[in-house]
């Protein structure tokens, strides 16, 4: 078996697409694989593929963590890099490789071999950006990068990396949950305000791309879920949801048929609500029950623009306009708000048709409130 | 097709331009073409449709007397009558003539239909998916080598979905033989697959502390069963070393939660097919019987290696919440939640005492809980943005941990709502994002687990508001019209929207979708066992051809089909009672 004699080759592409893999394994047998008789959706592979996998699956036996086992896996993930189990395995080379074969307990990271990996998986998701693996295995290597003194550096290098992704494909999921995640574990102000201004650049470019909302609220609340014991409160500090809620109006105020800016809105004065009845004061709840009264008055405000539209808004009514004005009215629930409730949903139901059983549904929610409530 | 129906021709406003609008723009342009109306279209036009089997012939009656007046596709490819290729490559173009209706039989006199009522092209659906399970894929397909169990349980299921292994009684159209050997066929292909998945199981070696076991009846039971084969032990840690695993995305693959979860299905999908349903009228026995002995053997073999394996997955958040990986030293994310608690209900492997059972524990709603987003929806982890995926995942989690009351419901289902577009009738993924056929079922399917459990929750005796507030909360014709007219490929297989190439998962959750819109809400979770044979009343308002185009009815929870998942239940509700019994034993 193949020991521990650790290669150094720094400049790792061209060599190992070159490997002839036989002649390198030479001394270990391959092991095809066992589909068994007639497996359904059987694969046509190339020879190469089969080569390759048949060599990797002896390694993987053999659990070699080698320089060569590692380039093996190279090969195999160019062919398919959606493969958990070469990923795996390469992680555990690269782990094996970093460490010295003194023994050390404290392994000194290889940071040219980490960054190495990030550069061959960029290259790798260059086509599918959507690609799981690759995604999780950047934050496994940058977990080993976030442990050095630069981790600051590192997260920017990253986050502009990330960046340049979503400059291609603005709302790329994982992209936009990689770079939560690297907020988070690195965990510094500098890096949650940033963020702020980050989601605001987005939303400019873009005033519908949700994941730039998203994100805003992500880095406004800093990542803290609130949790039942009541340690974290995971809502936003009054001052700030009122700065919050005024941006979020100001986007809706753009474009009203955004629904983007109206679930902001409505979260943010929802966060505040829900909190003040559950564990808030009288002053909590009053000032709280103002703001949403603030903002109804806000919203009738916008809505008359279609009294006398001007050319280029298009025709009303403007339904994510009234969803959000719905939301609050009923939220309120005095009866005068009830009943203005009721009414709009009737107008929905006719409006907005493909939502109809929805809006009927929360037309008889709000008939039942109003004879649950006094006069 | 619901003549009472109307359907809006709302376009989406915007007063500004950007890239979100522009492309919803595009996507309403590239569909708009399929709602044409088709009384306007000429007569050689609607000749083309009815040619590809959009529509039907016009006053179609079958006498028994004579031959009906087409074969199926299969069996024309048997004949010699059309040389399809053996790779599925470039989809193979297959000549339809008349359909097969699976399950009404065809001596059945069939009167003056509507002519303009779309079908689902089934045969052509059905080329597509049995050849896929049983011919060899092309190179191209190795991007899908790590999940061999996806692409066998998106087929499956789609063709259960049409009924494909359904019994019915024999026709006059074969003279035994013929139907015979495809029937044949069909049994090899169910042995094949189980075959297939059982090259798919990947044993790895798990240690727990010997504590835990005893507590678990479960772990205990495998403990002795491994200890009695020789391959447990105890090391020198004390800890004791058990033989769990799980089904990978391929052969020498690792055990992994999502091929887990596709491997489980199938194989109750089979299991049920071959042991659960009454052989055709005709047979002796179900064809497919020993199809689903094999493949209730595999399940009764794995089940608690499986479940050792799950144990290890789970990873502690905080103090409150739980998460699970996906794999060892993977992702971690709602979906695996998902994963694990679907075979698990399906194998008899959850049991309703939180302090003897790990994966029952409120911690684990927690964690689903904190996904939850302003908008309503889930992401994949705490913060990331709502999606139809994750949502689905997070919520059948919950509904099978009887857990939901735990979320925000209200916003929930405002933002499921929400998810309907309004000109295309089908559903996306997120805010501002577009169709997709796929959400057809992650957020349809969703809508009906969370109507499903607010008609349960909130049944007082009296029911409030209108009539229209039975069954499901979405505009259920205008998805089925979305998937039927934009999302069917007349080749063959379904699809995103019509701009986009078919492929095995567009067909499964379009046809997952179809079928949760076409069936009325089953009245509680998990369904009642008379509810699983409903197939062909107790319907929603349909568009097209209903005489054509109603599917099996899925669970919209574990999605596979009612009748599957009741079998499954009642073969592994005993193992069950066993697990408990060993628990008690030790007690004493």
């Amino acid at each position: 078996m193949y020991q521990g004699k650790v290669l150094t080759n720094n400049n790792k592409e061209p060599s190992s697409l070159n490997m002839n893999i036989p002649d390198t394994f030479s001394d270990i047998d391959p092991i095809s694989q066992s589909d068994g008789p007639e497996p359904a959706c059987a694969i046509t592979y190339t020879p190469e593929f089969v080569e390759a996998h048949d060599y990797l699956r002896a390694v993987l036996k053999a659990d070699e963590r080698s320089e060569r086992a590692f380039d093996l896996t190279t090969i195999c993930l160019k062919f398919n890099p959606a493969n958990y189990t070469c990923w795996h395995f390469r992680r555990r080379c690269l782990v094996a490789l970093c460490t010295p074969t003194d023994g050390d307990a404290q392994a000194t990271i290889d940071v040219e071999r980490i960054d190495n990996d990030l550069e061959f998986a960029d290259k790798l998701g260059g086509s599918n950006p959507k690609n799981y693996q690759l995604w999780y295995h950047r934050r496994a290597l940058l977990e080993l990068r976030f442990k050095g003194d630069e981790k600051i550096q590192v997260a920017q290098k990253e986050l502009s990396y990330v960046d340049k992704i979503l400059d291609d494909d603005n709302k790329n999921y994982h992209a936009w949950s990689h770079r939560q995640w690297i907020i988070r574990t690195i965990n510094q102000p500098q890096l949650w305000s940033a963020e702020i201004e980050y989601s605001h650049s987005k939303i400019l470019l873009d005033p519908r791309n949700n994941s730039a909302w998203n994100q805003r609220w992500f880095a406004t609340h800093e990542g803290e879920i609130a949790t039942n014991s009541g340690m974290k409160l995971g809502k936003l500090a009054f001052q700030k949801a009122e700065e919050e809620a005024n941006y979020a109006v100001c986007g809706a105020q753009v474009d009203p048929f955004n629904e983007s800016p109206w679930r902001y809105l409505i979260g943010v004065l929802m966060e505040q609500y829900r909190w003040a009845q559950r564990e808030g004061g009288v002053d909590d709840k009053d000032r709280t029950n103002g703001l949403l009264r603030e903002y109804v008055a806000k919203i009738k405000e916008m809505n008359k623009a279609w009294d006398s539209p001007a050319d280029d808004l298009p025709a009303g009514p403007c339904v994510s306009l009234m969803s959000a004005l719905v939301d609050l009215l009923e939220t309120i629930g005095d009866k005068t708000s009830l009943e203005e409730a009721k009414n709009m949903m009737g107008e929905l139901v006719v409006e907005d048709p493909v939502r109809r059983k929805y809006w009927n549904k929360r037309k008889s929610t709000v008939l039942v409130l109003l004879g649950e409530v006094s006069d | 097709m619901s003549s009472t129906h109307s359907y809006p021709s709302n376009r989406t406003k915007h007063v500004v331009e950007s890239k979100s609008t522009e492309a919803q723009q595009d996507t309403e342009y590239e569909c708009a073409p399929f709602f044409v109306d088709l009384k306007s279209l000429s007569e050689s036009q609607l000749d083309h449709l009815r040619s590809v089997g959009l529509l039907g012939a016009v006053c179609v009656e079958i006498d028994e007397s004579t031959a009906p007046q087409g074969v199926s596709a299969k069996a024309a490819k048997l004949l010699g009558v059309n040389e399809t290729e053996k790779q599925i490559d470039d989809e193979p173009r297959v000549e339809l003539l008349e359909e097969i209706r699976p399950s009404t039989s065809i001596n059945k006199v069939v009167g003056v239909q509507d002519p303009y009522a779309i079908r689902l092209v089934r045969s052509a659906h059905i080329n597509y998916l049995s050849n896929a399970l049983s011919e060899p894929l092309s190179r191209g397909f190795i991007s899908l080598d790590a999940s061999h169990p996806w692409m066998i349980y998106w087929c499956l299921h789609s063709l259960d979905l049409l009924q494909y292994f359904d019994p019915h009684s024999d026709t006059s159209l074969d003279s035994g033989g013929l139907h015979d050997l495809e029937t044949l066929q069909k049994s090899q292909l169910l042995k094949r697959i189980v075959s297939t998945m059982k090259h798919c199981w990947t044993d790895v070696s798990l240690q727990f502390d010997e504590d835990e076991v005893k507590k678990n009846g479960k772990l205990t039971e495998l403990h002795k069963i491994q200890q009695k084969e020789g391959i447990s032990s105890t090391n020198l840690q004390g800890k004791i070393e058990l033989i769990g695993g799980g089904f990978g995305g391929g052969p020498q693959q690792m055990p992994h939660c999502a091929p887990t979860y596709a491997a489980v299905l199938t194989l109750c999908i089979i299991a049920g097919i071959g042991c659960g349903q009454e052989a055709a009228v005709n047979r002796s026995q179900n064809p497919y019987h020993e199809a689903g002995r094999l493949a209730i053997a595999l399940l009764n073999e794995k089940r608690l290696p499986m479940y050792a394996f799950f144990l290890t997955l789970r990873e502690h958040e905080d103090g409150e919440r739980i998460a699970f990986r996906m794999h060892h030293d993977g992702e971690i994310d709602v979906r695996a939640t998902y994963c694990i608690l679907t075979p698990c209900h399906l194998l008899g492997l959850l049991d309703k005492d939180e302090e003897k059972n790990h994966l029952l524990s409120p911690p684990i709603a927690h964690y689903i809980a904190s996904c939850q987003t302003y908008e309503g929806g889930f992401g994949a982890e705490p913060f990331n943005e709502a999606h139809g995926g994750y949502t689905f995942c997070a919520l059948a989690a919950l509904r099978i941990l009887d857990f939901v009351s735990i979320i925000n419901v209200e916003t929930l289902r405002s933002w499921l709502a929400r998810r309907q577009l309004e000109f295309e009738g089908g559903f996306c993924g997120r805010t501002n994002k577009l169709v997709d056929g796929c959400y057809s079922f992650w957020q349809g399917g969703a809508i009906a687990v969370l109507d499903c459990w607010y008609n349960e929750n909130n049944a007082t005796g009296e029911k409030i508001g209108s009539a229209d507030e039975e069954g499901l909360s979405f505009d259920e014709v205008m998805l089925q019209r979305y998937i039927l007219l934009c999302a069917q490929d007349v080749n063959g297989g379904l699809r995103d929207k019509p701009s986009k190439p078919k492929d095995f998962y567009h067909s499964c959750y379009n046809l997952s979708g179809l079928s949760v819109a076409q069936h009325a809400l089953s009245s509680s979770w998990p369904s009642t066992s008379c509810e699983a044979g409903d197939d062909d009343t107790n319907l929603n308002s349909l568009f097209g051809d209903a005489s054509v185009n109603i599917l099996g009815k899925t669970d919209p929870v574990l999605n596979i089909r009612l009748e599957r998942v009741m079998y499954a239940t009642e073969q592994f509700r005993s193992a069950n009672e066993r697990n408990d019994q060993e628990i008690r034993g030790n007690e004493t």
